[in-house]
């Protein structure tokens, strides 16, 4: 008969081989350049709450994620795309193309066009600095926005330019003095004018769309009325599910450190005694695959396995409250917002604390932050809520528990443990007894 | 009972089992026989649908088994050739096991009915691990008498047994006989088979090749009778006339004893009878020994089978 | 007839799963791995929850009994899907499987006792976790959460999915030392290709070459299968939901759980069927 040859004995020298192989060829290969490709793609400027943020929508990507009922930007243009592997998202080189092109947009229900936009002009006011938040102007006020920024601008610029030469003669009267060359008490230094913190970008085209929530697809279409290329996509304009009231929870132990506390089932956990900030927010509730997509069109994997879940997002301050503590049950406490001030340790001493702010003692400083401080120093109950100002009602969103966790009974879990062992003693001892010891 | 038609089993072209055509009536004990390798435990696999047949039909109660799964093998009880025991049991969880299997009624009373009948009443909170050989096939048996089945097959049933198991099982397999119990051994034993069977099959190389009554079989594959003669005194001069005779095959004297070995196509002892008074010898005692099948051969094997089926065709 | 034989089958179901039960309950195995599932809990309660409280002051957190739960879950998945792996072929080499089926007992009866016993094991361990976790959060002043209670359930589906892969490969060998030797493989398999694509997604980029990616990108894709085939997978996406308290996720984990194991009892009755109960 005839002996079936059988690979698998040699299965395991083939694997290394191909290991080998594999490494040889990962340690001489290259660094990689991934090509890029001209395309037509949306560029996106989208609301989220708070700002705008900027993304665009790669050719693979066929749904565009919006908020509803806000202004959102979008511009049909010719860029380059790559794929940048290594962070798994869609690249655009605005820098090295950037090329706008002409058409109106046409926004579709089902097959039926209910909206046909222009381009419109926009900017984007940033009253407290880039950093600050953002409004979108349109039209024509977008261009007075501007023009008034570029005075300011100027102004700025002018006084600076004065400030300069003001500085060059005070020096020069400074030195005479010093020198003995001229009598006389030092005059004050000039003052170096305040920059704007108003930041205005320059006006551009692009279509603006505030939808109602819904589903829909955009188009744009050339002076000719042909459809461009790429420009056919769906659209989502979404809306949050909830509103609520988040907190940002600054601990006096580690103020560097804060932590979101959002979600109403979240429990505040401590040992002992803690005392905590507390910075209160509006916050809305968003579908998170639907709310990651505003800023991240551009990365495919982003928000995977995200579909159904729900996330906070925390919006604008909210100053018009007052907390309330409460010990097993009962309040104990009512506590404002206050300024606070991190005043360091000095020396050698690593260390700081938290010092209610007061002006006549740091009199060219500013509040750290400003928060609400919750002080818990003994074992029990607690929960702390927020109450409107003007009627004192309970804010049922704020509503938060906070537990002292017993760190002292931790190694009574490992303990604890020995359980199952002491039931399959029981059961094995049992069983033992119910069996006799026979002969063969 | 069970009735198979055309029962054949291949394995990567190997024969196993051949067209075979068994048919065993209700009420009787049907011995299978065949040297060891003859098929017998695959027709046996095939009666229960453990081994798939590759093809061929099988009737069990009249029915087929795959469309009367459950119903048949409810009342069907088996012991095999080996034993396979859930050793860290004992002999009174195990039966309680296969009582739940089976939806015994009253499982308790029959599962200490038939550890009774086993004689292992005082061992049933043993562990099975404990048990030796010999009661480990008499937990097999009670096991299988357990649903009080309509057919009880039986592999090897008193292989590992020692004399006194092997009368108990068959007294076990005699009693339910008579209360109208099928069964079906399948053994190379012929003592016990001998014994107990009412119908034998002989299979070898996986085709049956012959399938009679125990009796007509018996006398069909029986070469010689054999006559133990006591006289009252030993007489040289009639062992020689006797040796003459044509019926005589063959005569051993022993003192006053004679062993006489004829033919078994007639009984001649009034043959016998007649050449010794005719000398003046005085019969004291005249037995026919049966011939046994083991006797002849002690186990059927794979050299002697064929031996066993041509010369009974012969005749 | 059919309805006959579905009741029959039942009370065949519960004969074999109790014995079968019995026998794991009399033995020390599922014992010592509760110990083990609760003893790792103990650790990462004290380390990542306890001892990070302390560290940080405070912590937030929606379910802090979650995790650990779920690291239970884990660790006595593995052991039950192990014994899973050798439930059916060790009872082919012990030969008693043979026994089983000279009585009214066919695969779906026999593959449905193993799963259902799996499941009651897997549920006798539950109870412990849950007294251990009650007294445990009690003691320490934790608070038994929604998040917590709602994990209970989940994760008797997601074991299901577990037992029946393990299910699934006992049908498909015929040893005992097979069936380890597969599930090894299999798990170190899975276990590998997951640690594999995160090294590699978190490798410094001046170090990635163009074979690197092939590797990653094909990793990625393999990744995407394993996902759907490895029972842990769903233990994962069950977890996920949980953290999430997305109602969704929930049922579809539920949902897809009884649907991967409903598959691979299939698969496993219909390989039982081919390899047959003899022992070989």
């Amino acid at each position: 008969m005839k002996k079936k040859y059988s690979c698998w004995g040699k299965l395991p020298i083939i694997i290394l081989i191909g290991i080998v192989l594999l490494g040889s060829i990962t340690i001489s290969s290259g660094a990689i350049v991934p090509p890029k490709k001209k395309e037509l793609v949306y560029g996106l400027s989208l609301f989220n709450g708070k700002e705008f943020a900027s993304t665009f929508c790669p050719r693979s990507a066929d749904t565009i994620f919006m908020l509803a009922n806000v202004n959102n930007v979008f511009s049909f243009k010719r860029t380059e795309v790559y794929y940048w592997p290594i962070t798994e998202e869609y690249m655009a080189d605005w820098f090295s193309l950037n090329e706008d092109t002409s058409g109106t947009m046409e926004i579709l229900q089902g097959k039926k066009v209910i909206k046909v936009l222009e381009k419109m002009k926009h900017t984007y006011v940033y009253p407290q600095g880039y950093f600050g938040p953002t409004n979108l102007v349109l039209g024509d006020d977008a261009e007075k926005e501007y023009q008034a920024y570029k005075k300011k601008m100027d102004e700025y610029w002018d006084a600076v330019s004065q400030y300069y030469k003001k500085t060059d003669e005070w020096r020069k009267i400074v030195n005479e003095i010093v020198s003995g060359k001229r009598k006389g008490k030092v005059p004050p230094e000039p003052e170096r004018p305040e920059p704007p913190s108003l930041y205005v970008v320059e006006p551009a085209l692009a279509f603006i769309l505030n939808l109602p929530e819904g589903e829909y697809s955009v188009r744009v279409k050339d002076e000719k009325g042909r459809l461009r290329i790429g420009s056919e996509k769906k659209l989502v304009a979404f809306t949050h599910m909830k509103e609520g009231i988040g907190y940002q929870i600054i601990p006096a132990e580690k103020w560097t450190y804060p932590v979101n506390c959002d979600d109403l089932r979240q429990v505040i956990y401590f040992t002992d005694k803690v005392t905590l900030f507390l910075k209160v927010f509006n916050t809305r509730q968003y579908n998170e695959y639907q709310y990651v997509k505003l800023s991240k069109l551009h990365a495919p994997f982003s928000g995977k396995g995200r579909e159904y879940g729900k996330g906070w997002v925390q919006l604008d301050s909210r100053k018009d409250v007052l907390c309330q503590l409460l010990k097993d049950g009962k309040v104990v406490a009512t506590i404002n917002e206050r300024p606070y001030y991190v005043e360091q340790s000095p020396g050698y001493a690593l260390g700081y604390e938290i010092v209610d702010f007061d002006k006549e003692k740091y009199p060219y400083g500013s509040p750290t932050f400003e928060a609400t401080k919750i002080e818990v120093d003994k074992p029990g109950r607690y929960e702390f809520r927020l109450i409107d100002n003007k009627d004192g009602k309970v804010l049922s969103p704020s509503i938060r528990t906070m537990r002292a966790v017993k760190s002292v009974h931790a190694n009574f879990l490992y303990l604890l443990t020995i359980f199952p062992l002491v039931i399959g003693g029981a059961v094995f001892g049992w069983r033992r007894s119910l069996l006799p010891r026979g002969p063969r | 009972m069970i009735h198979t038609e055309n029962l054949t089993k291949l394995y990567d072209g190997l024969v196993a089992v051949k067209d075979l055509n068994i048919n065993v009536e209700s009420g009787e004990i049907y011995g299978f026989l065949g040297p060891n390798g003859a098929g017998k435990t695959t027709t046996i696999m095939m009666l229960l649908g453990i081994v798939k047949p590759t093809r061929g039909k099988i009737g069990l109660f009249g029915k087929e088994l795959k469309e009367n799964y459950f119903e048949i093998k409810k009342k069907i009880g088996v012991v095999s050739e080996f034993i396979y025991l859930y050793e860290e049991m004992t002999g009174y969880e195990y039966l309680s096991f296969f009582a739940d299997i089976y939806q015994v009624k009253d499982k308790k009373k029959r599962v200490d009915e038939v550890l009774e009948l086993v004689n292992l009443t005082n061992r049933k909170h043993e562990r099975l691990a404990g048990y030796s050989r010999g009661m480990q096939q008499k937990i097999s048996i009670a096991r299988a008498l357990l649903p009080d089945p309509d057919l009880l097959i039986f592999d090897e049933p008193v292989a590992s047994l020692d004399p006194y198991g092997i009368l108990e099982v068959r007294d076990i397999i005699r009693r339910e006989n008579a209360r109208g119990k099928t069964f079906f051994i399948s053994s190379h034993h012929l003592s016990e088979v001998e014994r107990t069977c009412h119908r034998v099959g002989i299979i070898n190389r996986g085709e049956l090749l012959v399938e009679d009554e125990m009796e007509v079989l018996k006398k069909r594959l029986m070469k010689e009778a054999e006559l133990e003669v006591e006289l009252k005194e030993a007489d040289h001069e009639i062992v020689k006339v006797l040796s003459r005779r044509k019926f005589v095959k063959e005569i051993t004297p022993e003192e006053r004893t004679l062993r006489i070995k004829t033919p078994v196509d007639h009984d001649y002892r009034s043959e016998i009878s007649e050449v010794i008074t005719k000398r003046g010898g005085i019969i004291l005692s005249m037995k026919t020994k049966e011939m046994s099948l083991e006797d002849a051969f002690v186990t059927i094997t794979e050299q002697n089978v064929s031996l066993l089926t041509k010369e009974g065709e012969k005749k | 007839m059919r309805l006959q034989n579905f009741v029959y089958r039942l009370t065949v179901i519960k004969a074999m799963a109790k014995r079968d039960l019995a026998a794991t309950l009399y033995g020390v195995g599922i014992y010592i791995v509760t110990f083990g599932c609760l003893a790792v809990s103990a650790f990462a309660i004290k380390t990542y929850f306890i001892d990070t409280v302390k560290e940080k002051a405070m912590l937030i957190t929606a379910n802090p009994l979650g995790s650990p739960l779920f690291l239970c879950v884990f660790v006595s998945s593995i052991y039950l899907a192990l014994i899973a792996s050798i439930s059916i072929s060790r009872e082919r080499d012990r030969g008693t499987m043979e026994v089983l089926f000279y009585g009214p007992v066919d695969s779906i009866a026999y593959i449905s006792a193993k799963f259902l016993e799996h499941l009651l094991c897997y549920l006798a361990m539950l109870v412990i976790f849950v007294i251990y976790f009650v007294v445990g959060a009690r003691l320490i002043n934790v608070g038994v959460t929604y998040g917590f209670l709602a994990g209970l359930p989940l994760s008797l589906f997601l074991v299901c999915a577990v037992i029946s892969f393990g299910i699934f490969l006992s049908a498909v060998t015929t040893k005992v030392r097979t069936s380890i030797l597969v599930f090894l493989v299999i798990m170190l398999g899975l276990l590998a290709i997951q640690i594999v694509n995160s090294l590699l997604g978190g490798l410094d980029p001046e170090k990635v070459t163009t074979t690197i990616l092939y590797v990653k990108s094909g990793l990625g894709y393999l990744n995407r299968v394993v996902e759907w085939v490895s029972p842990f997978s769903y233990l994962n996406r069950g977890l996920d939901a949980v953290a999430m308290g997305s109602l969704v996720n929930y049922l579809m984990s539920l949902i897809g759980s009884i649907i991967y194991s409903v598959v691979l009892l299939t698969a496993a009755v219909l390989a039982f069927d081919r390899k047959g109960v003899r022992r070989l």
